[in-house]
């Protein structure tokens, strides 16, 4: 999609911020769930407008193979459904009617208001990355400004579509607009207009857009993600393997939430070497099922160079073992004794270390922790606890079972914060003593 | 055709030695495929490591019949181990990271006489055709600074077997003396005695930058030349090809067809030059590329399937050198370039991969740090 002069960008906001006054600010948040369900049902029938759209274009877009976007399109969409937003709102907020209202609560009375404009700058071609805080937005009544990534602006588009259709005047309260990034003059107007600009992205470019926003700013920057098992967890190694495989397979390991190295504990059934290899088995699986995406030159040498590295290791007598897909790059597990916490370069390539306790994992990932972002964890549920304890100290925001790492919660705290919640001022009215 | 009668194990190190060495003193009609083979025989029989990694891809001499499919090791591999036919009579290391964590690959060269060889043969076909002596004036490190460089070793060759008298430094343990190095090009331009500047790229964009500054331009007389080498990435001040030539012109009047560059590598003792003086003196007028001496051979292949690829199309370079007999022959490098003519161009080398999702990459972390 061609970039907005200044000009039109500026329209787009005046119109969005009438059509919320018209529109959105006195429209009960039941509605607003009813229509997004309406919405959320469409790109989870297959035979809907927007679903085939996505499955053609975004193979192409977000370099994943068609067969992943066919996998995750319904599993993004499915966690947006009317019941489980509202549990969150609930969760956050308190309750849905603090939204339209103000509302006693056991301390006084209050209601939370949403910004008027917020702008949120979807990062990289993660698909479906961002569109949570999208529906967060509007459920709150903000006029909501979507900056797409220039190199994937086709599944917000076919999103904001959808709500479009089934509901106009909440569509008209939505806007997609894209451009290469670095466009000083957009980015000052679109970002210094806002009220909250929510992003995603690297350090580099999250700084940059904190630059220019005025009011408030909310940025997920990249993190680190990683799996834990257990001794628990390698009762049943191969169905744990073939879990943790598809964690790492999926989205071809690019998000936040893909583990970049899985930790397993020594002691249990199978040794953490024997692990290794049952991990590549599980890839071999998800390589036919769901196969990774092409990948540039530059990825492949970099996968090439871990491969080296660790064949060479391996020469030079180290306790290393490389498994590796036997043409090309498409898969990559390497074993490696040493425990020391290194992450992966990613596209389905990922080491495999012993611990020899849990309490070790504190020593490994200091360095790490401003970075962690979720851990899937295979253990009974005993230790589950325990673990989510040390975990949660070292600064992780989610702890998942094995083989869901990908598939967050619509309550995941993303970041370790709020999603409603950081959105949203409030006014409390108190009583006159 | 010389014949190299070799059994293919147990041929005495000193033997291949001179094989190669004869190879390199006279290469016309001599048969590289052949001593590709018995130099692939010697290192499977005397380099373990490098024989373990051809058993792994079921390589060895008796099924390997043409130098491509003599197996290629990757420049990571002189991090992790001493790939070595013998016991090293020197030792060269690979430049550390401004970072400093990165390990250094380890080039252990049994004899350094093919080093010797092979590196003055070609800097003399490429750099000095003309095979005149001329005083050298190196902005390459001195060795007392760099004792364990393959480049310093190499000026310090040049400069005492090809230079003329008076061929010194301008990089030792005090740092870069720009104005020293003044007074040198302003001395030749005096006295009219050419010079041949060898020198890393980015020192020569420092003086380039001083003669900016202090508005001086020179005339060096006509016939000096210049080889640089490293590429002005990290200076702070990416220059390109272009620029750079225009600058070798605009601040000491060298024309391009006087301006080499080299591109080389420690873990080789071969190196590659752009044809372009070695052209002139031919008065041949073909576009400036990198050719390796006879005694090479450059292949391009795939990153993702290591598939040789045809000319014109990028991928990461191959190298073969006989030269690299003590060692290991076959090289898989980084390197991004394509084949043509009768050598082939470098692009550079492959930049850190950039992650497409929200996942944290390894420049991101460091950076952070």
């Amino acid at each position: 999609m061609p970039p907005p002069s200044p000009r039109d960008l500026n329209t787009v906001i005046d119109t969005l911020l009438e059509n919320r006054v018209r529109s959105l600010v006195h429209r009960p948040v039941r509605e607003i769930l009813g229509s997004m369900d309406q919405a959320m049902q469409r790109w989870l029938d297959p035979d809907s407008p927007e679903r085939p759209r996505a499955e053609v274009r975004l193979p192409e877009t977000t370099g994943l193979s068609a067969a992943m976007i066919r996998h995750v399109l319904p599993r993004i969409f499915q966690e947006y459904r009317a019941n489980r937003l509202e549990a969150l709102l609930v969760d956050e907020l308190g309750s849905l009617e603090v939204l339209d209202r103000i509302v006693p609560s056991s301390l006084g009375r209050k209601k939370a208001y949403g910004p008027p404009l917020s702008v949120h700058v979807l990062a990289g071609n993660l698909p479906g990355a961002g569109l949570d805080s999208v529906l967060f937005s509007l459920l709150v009544k903000s006029a909501t400004l979507v900056k797409a990534s220039s190199t994937e602006p086709i599944l917000p588009l076919l999103f904001a579509r959808s709500i479009q259709e089934v509901d106009s005047d909440l569509g008209a309260c939505l806007s997609v607009v894209s451009w290469p990034g670095g466009r000083a003059e957009l980015e000052d107007l679109a970002f210094g207009r806002a009220d909250v600009v929510v992003a995603s992205g690297s350090d580099a470019s999250l700084t940059a857009i904190q630059k220019r926003t005025r009011k408030k700013f909310i940025g997920y920057g990249h993190k680190v993600s990683f799996s834990l098992v257990t001794k628990e967890g390698l009762v049943d190694a191969k169905e744990t393997a073939h879990k943790t495989a598809y964690d790492v397979a999926l989205y071809d390991q690019q998000g936040c939430l893909s583990p970049q190295l899985v930790y397993v504990e020594e002691g249990g059934a199978v040794t953490p070497k024997k692990f290794a290899t049952l991990l590549a088995t599980g890839l071999v699986h998800w390589q036919t099922e769901l196969p990774r995406g092409p990948v540039p030159p530059e990825v492949s040498t970099t996968l090439r160079k871990v491969r080296d590295e660790a064949e060479w290791q391996t020469l030079a007598g180290k306790d290393v073992v490389l498994h590796a897909s036997p043409h090309g790059t498409d898969w990559t597990v390497v074993y490696d004794a040493d425990p020391i916490f290194v992450h992966a370069p990613l596209y389905r390539t990922i080491r495999v270390k012993p611990l020899r306790n849990v309490e070790q994992l504190r020593e490994m990932l200091d360095p790490w922790r401003p970075y962690l972002e979720a851990v899937g964890v295979a253990a009974g549920p005993e230790r589950m606890a325990t673990l989510a304890e040390i975990l949660g100290a070292l600064g992780v925001s989610r702890v998942c079972p094995i083989g869901t790492m990908q598939c967050p919660p619509l309550s995941w705290r993303h970041g370790g914060r709020p999603r409603v919640g950081d959105l949203v001022r409030w006014v409390g009215v108190e009583r006159e003593m | 055709m010389t014949s190299y009668a070799l059994s293919p194990v147990d041929t005495p190190r000193n033997h291949i030695d001179a094989c190669v060495l004869d190879f390199i003193a006279a290469p016309e009609g001599k048969d590289f495929n052949a001593l590709a083979l018995d130099v692939f025989a010697h290192q499977f029989a005397h380099n373990l490591p490098y024989q373990r990694f051809c058993l792994a891809r079921d390589k060895t001499p008796e099924t390997v019949q043409t130098w491509p499919a003599i197996p290629a090791v990757p420049t990571v591999a002189f991090k992790e181990l001493e790939l070595t036919c013998g016991p090293p009579e020197k030792t060269f290391l690979t430049s550390g990271t401004t970072r400093g964590q990165e390990k250094r690959g380890r080039h252990l060269v049994p004899d350094l006489q093919l080093y010797h060889a092979s590196a003055l043969a070609h800097f003399s076909q490429c750099v000095l055709p003309e095979k005149r002596p001329l005083r050298v004036l190196s902005l390459i490190p001195a060795p007392e600074t760099q004792p364990h460089s393959s480049l310093t070793q190499m000026a310090e060759w040049v400069m005492r077997d090809l230079g003329a008298p008076a061929s010194r430094y301008f990089i030792d343990a005090d740092g870069l003396h720009l104005e020293a190095f003044a007074e040198a090009v302003t001395h030749a331009q005096e006295t009219s005695e050419p010079v041949c500047i060898l020198a890393i790229t980015s020192a020569l964009v420092a003086f380039f930058d001083w003669c900016a500054a202090t508005q001086t331009t020179f005339a060096l007389p006509s016939s000096s030349r210049m080889m640089d080498t490293g590429g002005t990435k990290g200076t702070g001040r990416p220059l390109s090809r272009n620029g750079y030539l225009q600058a070798c012109w605009k601040y000491l009047k060298v024309a391009g067809y006087y301006c080499v560059n080299e591109y080389g590598m420690t873990e080789m003792a071969s190196q590659f030059y752009d044809h372009v003086l070695y052209n002139r003196f031919r008065k041949s007028n073909e576009p400036r590329y990198k050719i390796g001496p006879a005694w090479t051979r450059t292949l391009v292949v795939h990153p993702e399937t290591l598939e040789e690829l045809p000319p014109g199309e990028h991928g990461l370079l191959r190298h073969f050198d006989l030269a690299n007999c003590g060692s290991v022959m076959a090289i898989q490098t980084d390197d991004v370039g394509y084949l043509t003519g009768d050598g082939f161009e470098i692009i550079g080398r492959t930049p850190g991969s950039e992650a497409r999702g929200c996942a944290l990459v390894l420049d991101e972390f460091l950076s952070a740090q």
